[in-house]
């Protein structure tokens, strides 16, 4: 047993009204997961049974095993035992949004071309400069991908976020490289996201400052 | 949504010509060093020679291109993220395939009536080999497809492309220079094209599965 703590603050979920809330009975059920990643094993035995609202916090040294979990979580990275559940499904596809810490754009696009691309492939009717305009890269539509720095990758990659219309979202170090304003942004999306009955689970270095939410947090230990 | 693939992958294709234009440059060196060393008179006397080796050329120089065709949208994440997004391995390939067989495939076959007289091709053989290879494009791009999805994970794949890519071309290689052969006196109705097709349509089966189960193996990062 290689992990963890799990601190439970009960605010978690803000008082809610049923007739706003897009993803009312949003679940991701954990049972008894292991999962090991290069042959050494990084967990045995995790359970978590997340509810509409919840925002998790993984927090823990390098190497510990946040973002198999969030992998694992997104279907992506074969588990060695237990289940993991998805509204109910067995499969991720359609209810999970996974953001890893280096996006999927592609150069040789651009910021409109890429962004218009996953709008047509989650059937995003939104017009490609209004999904650009709250993350501040509107001015950058044309622009090639190539020319991005670091911040308005991740902020293209909040974006991106915003036109998936999913439940479940995964977000590895989504702080890393953004300025105050930037990360302002990605904590409003996710308070507004809980607020709306979604499941985020955070991986992240530095401590979320969520308006009117509070984080649980699970602790991963050192891996020896 | 395979619309939208293929919208995508024609632009990144397009835009960045590198990778092709280095399968085209490939080919047309092999072609002239061919001559050179064949003897471009001795080559004319052969026509099978000829024949088979612009054959080769082609099913070599396609293999240069494969590393580039999933490897990047590996890397990226952009694999796993069309499959949490519903999209089908299937839909992909599809994509793929065709893209590969229009801006790497068919330019090597565009370009064999410039290469023909280099090693001494008359134009009723050379127009064999074109149509022949055309028979056996979806095979090559099917093949192509199936090694690099299931390469794709991997770095500096190139090599290991063509070695495992090149012993599942041997059919189409062996009844497509034997249809190119026989072109000139009996057309496209001869018992060779039709194997020729046959095994192409195989190769769009077995190469379309295998790709689609490589997509699903490969859609998470290494």
């Amino acid at each position: 047993m290689h992990f963890l703590a799990l601190q439970c603050n009960d605010s978690a979920i803000m008082t809610r009204h049923s007739q706003t809330v897009n993803h009312p009975n949003t679940a991701l059920d954990i049972e008894d997961l292991s999962l090991s990643r290069g042959g050494h094993a990084l967990l045995q035995g995790l359970t978590l049974n997340l509810g509409s609202g919840t925002v998790l916090w993984l927090t823990g040294p390098n190497g510990s095993g946040k973002t198999s979990l969030l992998l694992a979580c997104a279907g992506l990275l074969p588990i060695d035992g237990g289940s993991i559940t998805w509204n109910g499904s067995e499969d991720p596809a359609c209810h999970v949004s996974y953001a890893a810490f280096s996006g999927p754009e592609r150069e040789g696009l651009t910021v409109g071309e890429d962004l218009k691309f996953w709008q047509t492939i989650h059937a995003d009717q939104t017009p490609t400069a209004e999904r650009l305009d709250p993350v501040g890269l509107k001015p950058f539509i044309d622009n090639p991908v190539t020319g991005l720095s670091t911040g308005q990758r991740r902020r293209l990659a909040l974006a991106r976020l915003s036109l998936m219309n999913t439940s479940i979202w995964l977000l590895d170090e989504p702080l890393v490289g953004l300025d105050k304003a930037g990360q302002a942004l990605v904590m409003k999306a996710v308070a507004a996201h809980s607020e709306d009955g979604g499941i985020t689970l955070i991986a992240s270095h530095q401590p979320l400052k969520l308006p009117k939410i509070t984080a649980q947090q699970l602790i991963f230990e050192a891996v020896a | 949504m395979i619309r939208t693939l293929l919208q995508r992958e024609l632009k990144l294709a397009t835009r960045q010509l590198g990778g092709p234009s280095l399968s085209l440059a490939f080919m047309a060196l092999f072609v002239l060093l061919c001559g050179l060393a064949l003897g471009g008179d001795s080559l004319a006397s052969r026509v099978d020679l000829g024949v088979g080796l612009l054959w080769l050329a082609v099913t070599l120089s396609t293999l240069l291109g494969l590393d580039s065709l999933y490897q990047v949208d590996q890397e990226k994440g952009v694999l796993g993220q069309l499959y949490l997004a519903g999209v089908s391995g299937g839909s992909i390939a599809i994509a793929k395939m065709c893209v590969f067989a229009l801006v790497y495939i068919l330019p090597l076959i565009a370009i064999i009536p410039l290469l023909a007289p280099l090693i001494g091709l008359d134009s009723k053989p050379m127009l064999g080999v074109v149509f022949s290879l055309l028979v056996g494009l979806p095979g090559l791009a099917a093949y192509a497809s199936f090694t690099a999805a299931l390469l794709s994970a991997q770095r500096g794949n190139g090599v290991l492309g063509v070695i495992l890519t090149a012993p599942l071309l041997i059919p189409l290689l062996i009844f497509g220079i034997e249809a190119a052969l026989v072109w000139p006196e009996v057309g496209l109705g001869a018992m060779q094209f039709r194997i020729l097709a046959g095994l192409s349509l195989i190769a769009l089966a077995v190469g379309g599965l295998g790709s689609i189960a490589a997509i699903a193996a490969n859609r998470g990062p290494r």
